[in-house]
């Protein structure tokens, strides 16, 4: 992949090909070597419908179910950027929204502001850290690392305007918010139970945030 | 060893011991070192094995990635690691890691161990080993079914340096069977001869594909298995796809169109359904049944079989009173009888029609019966030998260039289902053929005294009824030694006399066995060029085997002079003899990763059908038996456990602990495991950083949860007769009512008598299944309480 020099970093997924198999999550987590407790890109459980039981004991249903895997979209008016009180969440080039460790004061403000939880306190640093695209791949030529080790090819990631060309400009999806909110810079292909967002009747689940995770497992 | 210690002492007093983030601080401390890359692969047993990029500096491990070669058409995809291969760094470095031979201290289970010397550990497991052979024989030692490295020619498990050891000290008792699919594949031969399937990439010829239990995006999504080219071919094919299972499984994700949620263990029933509607819509291809098959119907009976024992006088009833109806079948499998009757005639006039069916058919009390049945549907529609049909087994590779193993010539022959080792241990002198499967010989000669449990944690963790497990480990007169071998500490060697820390495939030369790829239709095999050093003081399997033969008097006979590098070159120029497309060894070394040419995606049993009296099956007929001959002959002559019966057609059989079992009164919900993304079986649950994302989580449809008042997120106790499981709960509507699951190989952890663990094994019974002696661990009743 390569980008031009004024061309908009974006993400693209396909959800009907997106199996939650998280390797996008940890291959992130493993190159840019963060604790448990940051993950920079997210796979969130969408599912729903209803089952009814017929007089003769037997079954119907219309259950369906899907994922997103969203990391942070290098929004074109990102939410996160207003909120820094310090100007370390920045944009650079190709558009890409980083947070300079020397200026973060660890305040999470920005965090609270995004509205696809794209930046993680890490505990360890004391700082906000956040998706850069794989910056210094990107300026390899190369894709960001979640893109390069998807099994089932679902991530792709390039110039967002060429990406809309071909994947269509979808990005309003349920968990999602409204893509009019912060222009993410993220097109979907829906799978085909995809529900637009806003939409209340199907349950969301990040499975990170129900439970703690120890190593003392013996 | 000097290099070796002082990396792992270099990371390890960086971060306090053995942290799971040794790079953040090294990486700046030795920034101008290069980066070094080498080949290696995951070999856990998801039946995958894909290649894994070690990228170090100054011999530590920075990251790793994948196979990133070639354009990534389909032709020339790359094998890309899952999650599980990409979580390598965190398998090397965990906290758990054992890097020093250990010794119990304490009652045995307790988990208490010293730290003692290699040479130590040799001098005492080879004289334990020595007075074990003098007072109990050979057969006393045992090697359990393992899955934690397999795959591999040095470090296989169950195949390599300590079978070779062992077999030439004198032998070891045999096992038969896998804990993955022993009823399907004693099933298959039984039915098939073997369980001949068709490449998954010949689903794109089929304009229907109606799967059982099959969850390839799941079980084997790592890019060496057949996740991503299933994925591909529903994409191309455009044709209708149905899941039939318990649970919406990821799976259905995507480009499928139907999901007919099945009540677990019930699919013998509704198959019968549909075998009923079949033969009264005229809607079976009898040509087909007629010229491959015996006992579909009477006519193609054995002589020797009874009036209205074939299949289609089970299914009018003509043999016990019962017509298999749709409305009968509705009440046992909760499908619509509509859905049924539709479906018998979906399948039987849509070709080329594609079935398969996953393993977890197949783990249940009854679980022999589910894969015939499924397999019988493949027959009754016609639709195999055929692109785009297929045998109902579940698909498998197109070709694989296999490397030869190390000589293991066990002069022992006994052997037991893998499943008994418990029941060998305290009662072994007592197993028969007849009895429990035992095969080599009518009865077993001694209990087994010496286990070695080597990358392994079926001793207790993915065994069944862990605490009577943990009754029979524990009492030392019973085995008297277990050594365990591993990387990590698990459930399972808290039971160890001994504990020997291996060294993982980033830390040592070998080949990851091709042979047990699933690649489908281009081959490919992997030389692990060695990354880092071991850490700690870990090794090679091969190298201890190689001081415990010294040691035993072995030395010459064990190592033929050999080191393992030479043992690698030896092996593979042997298997370049038959076969002259591989490169050279010195080129497999220095490439690491070599694929091989694409080639004619199988279909199944292609040669049977076109020519069925030259081709014959390896069945006592040479034809495809929906009666078994031989299970017919097992009828009359085995003892079976009370409950349990051996029929030769596939019937529906209410299963111990079903849908149907008189004890859902007091247990009304099914239960069972299913595999996971984040682990294989329970290897990888070491690694917060996969537990994070891939929490255990316990599934309960909607409905039932309401009735118990128990929310998402919630701690829950699900509980029968044999245990008590505390986990995590998930409100789900993507699991049928009166139905909870929860992944399989969650590492059992017990408090005050619950497991909190959450390890589905806790709940399953120890009883072997009938004609298999295999384990039916979906197979469990429960009742689900808020903790």
């Amino acid at each position: 992949m390569k980008l031009e020099e004024n061309s908009q970093f974006g993400f693209m997924l396909d959800q009907s090909k997106c199996v939650g198999c998280r390797t996008c999550s940890l291959s992130c987590k493993d190159y840019k070597n963060m604790p448990v407790g940051v993950n920079f890109r997210r796979v969130f459980e969408t599912e729903g419908g209803e089952w009814t039981c017929k007089s003769d004991g037997s079954l119907e249903q219309n259950i369906f179910a899907y994922y997103t895997s969203i990391s942070c979209n290098h929004c074109s008016n990102p939410s996160c950027l207003k909120a820094c009180p310090t100007g370390a969440t920045m944009k650079v080039k190709w558009g890409i929204v980083i947070v300079e460790d020397s200026m973060c004061i660890g305040c999470k403000a920005c965090a609270m502001a995004c509205p696809y939880g794209a930046p993680q306190f890490n505990h360890e640093s004391g700082h906000m850290s956040k998706c850069d695209g794989c910056y210094e791949r990107l300026k390899e030529g190369k894709n960001p690392i979640c893109v390069d080790s998807c099994p089932f090819r679902a991530l792709k990631a390039g110039d967002i305007t060429e990406l809309r060309e071909e994947y269509g400009n979808l990005a309003s999806i349920t968990p999602l918010p409204d893509a009019s909110i912060t222009h993410p810079n993220l097109c979907i292909v829906p799978e085909k139970h995809s529900l637009p967002s806003g939409n209340k009747s199907a349950i969301f689940h990040l499975p990170q945030n129900y439970q703690g995770v120890k190593d003392d497992i013996i | 060893m000097q290099q070796n210690r002082r990396n792992f002492l270099k990371w390890s007093a960086l971060f306090g011991g053995l942290a799971t983030n040794p790079i953040s601080l090294s990486a700046n401390l030795l920034k101008d070192t290069p980066i070094l890359t080498k080949w290696a692969g995951c070999n856990v047993n998801c039946g995958t094995k894909c290649p894994v990029k070690v990228h170090t500096q100054d011999g530590v491990i920075k990251y790793v990635s994948t196979d990133d070669e070639g354009d990534d058409s389909f032709d020339k995809r790359q094998a890309r690691a899952c999650i599980r291969g990409r979580s390598s760094k965190y398998k090397v470095y965990n906290a758990n890691r054992i890097t020093r031979p250990l010794k119990r201290v304490g009652k045995r289970g307790e988990g208490k161990f010293i730290p003692i010397s290699w040479e130590q550990a040799f001098d005492e497991i080879a004289s334990k080993m020595k007075e074990t052979k003098e007072k109990y024989g050979n057969e006393a030692f045992f090697i359990t079914y393992a899955t934690g490295t397999t795959g591999t020619i040095v470090n296989r498990c169950t195949k390599g340096p300590w079978a070779r050891l062992l077999s030439l000290y004198g032998g070891y008792l045999n096992y038969h069977n896998s804990y993955s699919t022993a009823q399907i594949s004693n099933a298959m031969n039984f039915f098939y001869g073997g369980s001949p399937s068709s490449d998954i990439a010949t689903l794109r010829s089929a304009k229907l594909a109606i799967f059982f239990g099959t969850n390839h995006v799941e079980t084997r999504m790592g890019g060496g298995g057949i996740g991503y080219a299933y994925q591909k071919a529903l994409e191309e094919s455009g044709c209708k796809i149905i899941h039939i299972d318990p649970r919406y499984n990821d799976s259905i994700i995507g480009h499928c169109d139907e999901w007919i949620p099945i009540a677990p263990g019930t699919d013998a029933a509704l198959i019968a359904a549909l075998a009923y509607v079949m033969i009264k819509e005229n809607l079976l291809d009898r040509n087909f049944l007629d010229k491959y098959t015996i006992g579909f119907s009477e006519n193609t009976l054995p002589e020797d079989a009874p009036k209205n024992s074939s299949y289609e006088s089970y299914v009018l009833g003509l043999s016990d009173g019962v017509e298999k109806t749709p409305d009968w079948a509705s009440k046992i499998t909760k499908i619509p009888a509509r859905r049924i009757i539709q479906l018998a005639r979906e399948v039987s006039t849509i070709e080329p029609c594609f079935i398969e069916q996953g393993w977890g058919v197949q783990r249940h009390s009854n679980g022999e019966q589910g894969a015939r049945a499924i397999a019988t549907l493949a027959c009754m529609i016609g639709s195999i030998g055929i692109e785009g049909g297929n045998t109902g087994v579940r698909t498998g590779s197109s070709k694989t260039y296999d490397i030869m193993g190390m000589p293991c010539p066990n002069p022992i022959k006994d052997s037991i289902p893998c499943f008994l080792f418990t029941d060998a241990i305290y009662r072994g002198k007592e197993m028969t053929d007849v009895s429990d499967g035992v095969r080599g010989t009518t009865q077993l000669k001694q209990n087994i005294k010496f286990i070695f449990n080597t990358a392994g944690n079926c001793l207790t963790n993915q065994h069944s009824t862990i605490k009577e497990v943990d009754r029979i480990l524990s009492d030392e007169s019973l085995c008297e030694c277990i050594v365990d071998i591993n990387v990590t500490r698990t459930p399972s060697n808290n039971y160890a006399d001994y504990i020997l820390p291996d060294a993982t495939m980033l830390e040592q030369e070998d080949f990851i066995r091709p042979s047990a790829g699933y690649y489908s239709n281009r081959p490919y095999i992997i030389y692990c060029q060695k990354a880092i050093e071991p850490v700690g003081e870990s090794k090679p399997i091969y190298e201890m085997c190689l001081e415990l033969a010294k040691r035993l008097g072995i030395e010459n006979e064990f190592s033929e002079g050999r080191t393992q590098k030479d043992w690698l070159k030896y092996l593979y120029e042997e298997s370049m003899k038959k076969n002259p497309l591989l490169p050279s060894f010195k080129e497999m070394r220095e490439k690491g990763l070599v694929k091989f040419d694409p080639v004619k995606p199988t279909i199944a049993l292609e040669s049977f059908v076109k020519d069925p009296i030259n081709n014959p099956l390896k069945t006592p007929s040479g034809k495809i038996e929906i009666y078994s001959i031989k299970l017919a002959q097992m009828q009359k002559t085995w003892k079976l456990k009370q409950g349990q019966q051996i029929v030769p057609i596939p019937v529906f059989e209410s299963q111990r602990e079903g849908p149907l079992d008189p004890l859902k009164e007091k247990y009304p919900l099914q239960f069972f495991g299913y595999h996971y993304k984040g682990r294989t079986h329970s290897s990888f649950w070491e690694i917060s950083a996969i537990r994070e994302i891939n929490p255990q989580e316990i599934w309960v449809n909607t409905i039932d949860a309401k009735q118990r008042n128990i929310k998402t997120g919630d701690v829950i106790r699900v509980k029968n007769d044999l245990g008590v499981i505390q986990g995590i709960a998930k409100v789900t509507p993507k699991i049928i009512p009166g139905c909870a699951t929860t992944p399989q190989g969650a590492w059992v952890k017990y408090e005050n008598g619950i497991d909190i663990g959450t390890c589905v094994n806790s709940l399953a019974s120890l009883l072997p299944t009938a004609i298999s002696k295999g384990n039916g661990q979906h197979s469990i009743l429960v009742e689900i309480e808020k903790a």
